[in-house]
């Protein structure tokens, strides 16, 4: 993962979302998620949806106590952001990734 | 879950069964508050500790130090943490919060992850007990008391429909509970580290148990270096003495015919005077009298094992030899070198590992400057129930402050403790000092209410016959009667008496 320089605009960027089963918040976060994927970031950016409940050796050695929980694993050092991610451009610059936008790669 | 009779958790913490009525409800949580400093986290995890050692894997969940942090700290009561992680009988959730992975909050969340991370781990080592430590930490790390109120909730209520006992630890900080924890659980424990007259003082209380019985108030607790949180319920042991009607011999056959034929085998005689009086030779008169198969435990808080060696020469008494015929063991400490508690486990450890049929201490004035009158009443209270739990007989000696007469405040506060109280006090008889003897109380039996001169020499003491003409000899206030008086008293109750004098 590490192959992956913090400062490159373009490189990759891989998301890690935490849930728990169908709740409510968990379903909003892939939601908004989903959402911020495809109408503000470029293709550059993979997400990978996490079920604690199927999946808790992955919760333990992430140490995850809120959900759901979006880690932003690469490029690192990773940045984590808690809750159900309602407000999207806040989720984009607090994940540090305007670089990443449509908008910006379009112009 | 509504039954009427909650069964319980035998959480073999020593003496918490004792004062909780059997330990802890079975499946639900109980909170654990104290301030800073309390031994919460040590209570947390001797719940599992002790659990381990009973068959019951348990799982810590920190959010405060880290597991490695805790591994290293425990070890010191001999916990090896990592041997049970590797044998499956212990698993930590790590909780904890770690500075680079502070998260940002962006909307409405749940603690899902730490609920089934403590689901999985409970599954994976199938625990049996849960502690949590600390919700203050949690706070600090989410900083929203409402979604911890119901995060905490919800994790207790799953504990509970998976069967397992868990304890939750929270910062109790001033006279009223934070917030949280009332809506938490049903149980709250309370730890106390206090300062009393310069002295530190722990307790525990069980402040409620919803739907079991407990035992109410603040009960003493000591943390000892090899097994963690000692309970000191004294009460509760209180209740369960039987008593015995054999007696021994005092070592001094007058007084033992003054006490109607020895003391009792299980009861507790307090030896109360002035310095010199002989208290000291009381209670070697007391061990020295081991007979066959008996063994006798001195512990010393005012002379040296040399010195208790040479009086005991002096009185007639080799205890040179019946130590080293391992009937008899001295241990003797300056009070100092610990505190009550601490002394009062160290002579449990004695007698166990001994096993003597007699215990002495000399003296008890010497344990009350270390402590307060609280903790040094209910050490009295803990050690007399002890020794008559075990069926060993006991003398305490207790030294006035004034030289003629008068009590001290260590007899006002134990005197009801003890089965039996013998004073000795000096007596002034026309410009000469004398001493004089008398049983003021010996429970369940018949004694002897003259106060009677004594001497000592090489042989030990001698009791002889009582002061008939002096009056006021235990307030200090003497008078003396003169014989025609004497005559007149005599004649006015007994005539017999009056004629055989």
């Amino acid at each position: 993962m590490d192959r992956c320089p913090q400062n490159e605009p373009a490189g990759e960027v891989v998301l890690r979302l935490f849930v728990t089963g169908g709740s409510q918040r968990s379903l909003r976060a892939i939601e908004a998620v989903q959402r911020i994927c495809k109408e503000f970031l470029s293709n550059s950016v993979r997400v990978e949806v996490v079920d604690v409940i199927k999946e808790p050796e992955k919760a333990e050695s992430e140490k995850i106590l809120a959900t759901p929980t979006l880690i932003r694993q690469v490029p690192g050092p990773p940045r984590r952001l808690v809750g159900d991610l309602g407000q999207p451009a806040r989720v984009i610059e607090l994940l540090g990734l305007q670089d990443h936008t449509r908008r910006r790669n379009a112009t | 879950m509504s039954t009427s009779r909650l069964e319980r958790c035998t959480t073999h913490i020593p003496g918490f069964e004792l004062i909780s009525n059997g330990g802890l409800p079975v499946g639900r949580t109980t909170l654990v508050s104290g301030g800073p400093g309390s031994a919460k986290t040590i209570f947390a995890a001797q719940f599992l500790v002790e659990g381990i050692k009973a068959g019951e894997p348990g799982c810590f969940v920190t959010f405060e130090e880290q597991p490695v942090d805790l591994r290293r700290n425990l070890s010191s009561f001999g916990w090896d943490i990592e041997k049970w992680e590797s044998e499956g009988k212990w698993v930590f959730v790590d909780g904890s919060l770690h500075p680079k992975d502070e998260p940002v909050t962006v909307g409405d969340y749940d603690l899902g992850g730490l609920m089934w991370r403590i689901n999985h781990a409970v599954q994976k080592i199938g625990a049996r007990r849960v502690s949590l430590d600390s919700i203050g930490a949690m706070l600090i790390q989410f900083g929203r008391p409402a979604v911890i109120r119901r995060e905490l909730y919800r994790v207790s209520w799953q504990l509970r429909e998976m069967g397992v006992t868990s304890i939750i630890t929270a910062e109790h900080t001033g006279q009223t509970e934070a917030p949280v924890e009332e809506y938490v659980t049903d149980n709250v424990i309370i730890l106390r580290n206090t300062l009393e007259e310069e002295k530190r003082r722990r307790t525990l209380e069980i402040l409620k148990f919803r739907g079991a019985s407990h035992l109410k108030g603040e009960f003493p607790f000591t943390i000892s270096e090899d097994s963690g949180i000692i309970l000191l319920p004294l009460s509760s042991i209180e209740l369960r003495q039987k008593s015995s009607d054999k007696r021994i011999t005092s070592g001094i056959t007058e007084l033992d015919a003054m006490c109607g034929g020895g003391f009792y085998r299980d009861s507790v005689v307090l030896v109360s005077g002035a310095t010199g009086t002989g208290k000291t030779l009381t209670a070697t008169e007391f061990l020295a009298a081991i007979g066959g198969d008996e063994r006798g435990l001195l512990f010393a808080f005012e002379e040296s094992r040399d010195q208790l060696y040479r009086n005991a020469l002096g009185w007639g008494a080799d205890f040179p030899r019946l130590e080293a015929e391992g009937r008899l063991r001295i241990v003797s400490e300056y009070p100092e070198v610990a505190a009550l508690e601490d002394h009062l486990l160290r002579i449990k450890k004695h007698i166990e590992e001994f096993k003597p049929t007699r215990v002495a201490v000399d003296s008890l004035s010497a344990l009350e400057r270390i402590s307060t009158l609280r903790t040094f009443r209910e050490f009295v209270l803990a050690l007399t129930s002890y020794l008559k739990d075990k069926q060993i007989a006991g003398v305490f000696t207790s030294t006035t402050p004034s030289l003629l007469g008068g009590s001290t405040v260590t007899e006002a506060h134990i005197s009801s403790v003890t089965d039996s109280i013998i004073l000795l006090r000096y007596v002034e008889v026309f410009g000469e000092m004398r001493r004089g003897i008398t049983v003021l109380k010996m429970r369940g039996s018949q004694h002897d209410r003259n106060i009677r001169e004594y001497l000592i020499d090489s042989q030990g003491m001698h009791v002889g016959e009582p002061f008939r003409a002096v009056s006021g000899i235990l307030s200090g206030n003497f008078r003396h009667s003169t014989n025609s008086e004497l005559q007149t008293l005599q004649t006015m109750f007994d005539r017999a008496d009056a004629d055989e004098a």
